[in-house]
């Protein structure tokens, strides 16, 4: 049943749920292991990912990086992401935590 | 080439906005130290520490920069907090310490710039008001130091006109300005010194400089004098006459001289009696007829004249004895004396032919 689908749900802290490509979540190998078929997590089995630390808005930057890297994979020299003052030290810390 | 991660990207983000840092809440210290590197006011770290006391576990490295940063040989004065957390009091001992050396080095300073100023004060020309009259009067002066300028001049010159003289337009400013400059050269050239008799600062009080004798001399007035002193200076008070003059002397009259003073005596009188005779030809005449006797009293002169009675005899017995007129003209030359030879020696008497002879009057 838990055939690979093509996107996967990441839930918030607050309960706020963004659904993603799969290859998007890849990006960050945590998430990528929390999401492989082949593991024993429960995520997999769901295709939903629950970050406990993270509060919804900075998830949604996240999900916005992942699309940020996927697009521009491939392109030298693009511009940076924009990031608010008020997440980036909340980002620093969710992207320590995800490696990404 | 793969895009910068987000990692990165938030720290760059969070340099940004570093200011606005004071709390990092969980984030661990190795994740926000490339963010706290960037500290540039220690104080914001101390804030960051208080906030987050875990940052405070780990920061030495940051302090030991500010340290670096802020205090001039720190290598020397550093010291290793044994609490990692009072790491923040160690920096600020230090900082406490570098201003008071700074505060003792401005004073001190600022002392010597204050002698350096009081010196080019001291050195330093100052206007007055108001001069004391010594330096421009010295040329004008006529006196200097008691003896007379004579390079001042002592008439009126270019200088001595004053602006008052210049300005004064009415006849009495021209008077008055003069009448000023001339009392003030005559203050100058010491005109209160003609009032000496009445001066009351100048009679002598007996009190003088000389309050006794130099002591050499008392010495030596004391000092028992030698015979030969002695002597020498009687000798001396004795030599003393008056300062002789060189003048001829005058020898008691010689037979000679006695001769020639009475011949010139006796020609004298007989110049007068033919001037009076002259004079008074009428009388003359009356007289002589009449007798001897009135001729003395006809010639009351030749009484006066002719002290010795020997000298008198010739020429009134002469006159007496021819009491013809015409006789009595070449009686004029009457007996020959040996006084009257040499008198006849005389120019004009012999008629010489360069004087006109002797006009006789009959």
């Amino acid at each position: 049943m838990a055939s690979e689908t093509d996107y996967v749900t990441l839930i918030s802290k607050d309960g706020f749920s963004y659904v993603v490509q799969r290859s998007s979540a890849r990006i960050s190998p945590v998430l990528k292991r929390m999401l492989d078929p082949t593991g024993a997590f429960l995520e997999a089995k769901d295709n939903t990912c629950i970050l406990q630390d993270m509060p919804g808005i900075v998830l949604e930057k996240v999900c916005e990086y992942f699309y940020y890297n996927e697009k521009n994979k491939d392109a030298r020299d693009v511009p940076e992401m924009d990031i608010p003052t008020e997440l980036c030290l909340e980002l620093l810390m969710a992207s320590d935590y995800l490696d990404i | 080439m793969a895009p910068p991660t987000l990692q990165s990207m938030a720290v760059r983000s969070c340099i940004r906005s570093l200011p606005g840092i004071t709390d990092v809440a969980d984030t661990p210290y190795e994740l926000i130290k490339p963010v706290l590197r960037r500290i540039q006011n220690p104080h914001q770290l101390h804030e960051i520490e208080t906030n987050s006391p875990h940052i405070a576990d780990a920061d030495a490295e940051l302090w030991r920069a500010f340290i670096a940063r802020d205090i001039p040989q720190w290598q020397d004065k550093i010291i290793e907090p044994k609490n990692p957390r009072s790491w923040w009091k160690v920096y600020g001992k230090l900082v406490r310490q570098e201003e008071r050396a700074k505060e003792e080095q401005e004073a001190k300073l600022t002392a010597a710039m204050s002698g350096l100023k009081q010196e080019r004060e001291a050195n330093r020309a100052q206007f007055v008001g108001k001069v004391i009259p010594q330096g421009k009067t010295s040329s004008r002066s006529a006196f200097v130091d008691g003896v007379r300028n004579t390079h001042a001049s002592s008439s009126w010159g270019t200088s001595d006109r004053t602006p008052a003289l210049q300005n004064a337009k009415r006849g009495k400013d021209i008077v008055a300005a003069i009448r000023k400059q001339s009392a003030l050269a005559a203050s100058e050239r010491g005109a209160g010194r003609k009032d000496d008799r009445f001066s009351k600062s100048m009679v002598p009080s007996g009190r003088s400089q000389i309050q006794a004798a130099p002591a050499w001399m008392v010495r030596e007035q004391q000092k028992p004098v030698s015979a030969a002193a002695l002597v020498a200076r009687t000798a001396s008070l004795a030599n003393k006459t008056a300062p002789t003059v060189f003048a001829p002397k005058r020898a008691a009259p010689t037979a000679t001289d006695r001769a020639l003073n009475d011949a010139i005596r006796s020609d004298n009188v007989a110049r007068e009696a033919s001037l009076r005779a002259l004079t008074q030809p009428k009388a003359k005449i009356g007289s002589r007829s009449a007798a001897s006797s009135p001729a003395p009293t006809a010639h009351p002169t030749t009484s006066a004249l002719s002290p010795p009675g020997a000298v008198r005899s010739v020429p009134s017995g002469g006159n007496a004895s021819r009491p013809s007129i015409g006789t009595s003209a070449p009686n004029r030359i009457p007996s020959p004396n040996p006084a009257q030879a040499l008198l006849r020696k005389r120019p004009g008497a012999t008629g010489s032919p360069l004087m006109p002879a002797k006009r006789r009057k009959v």
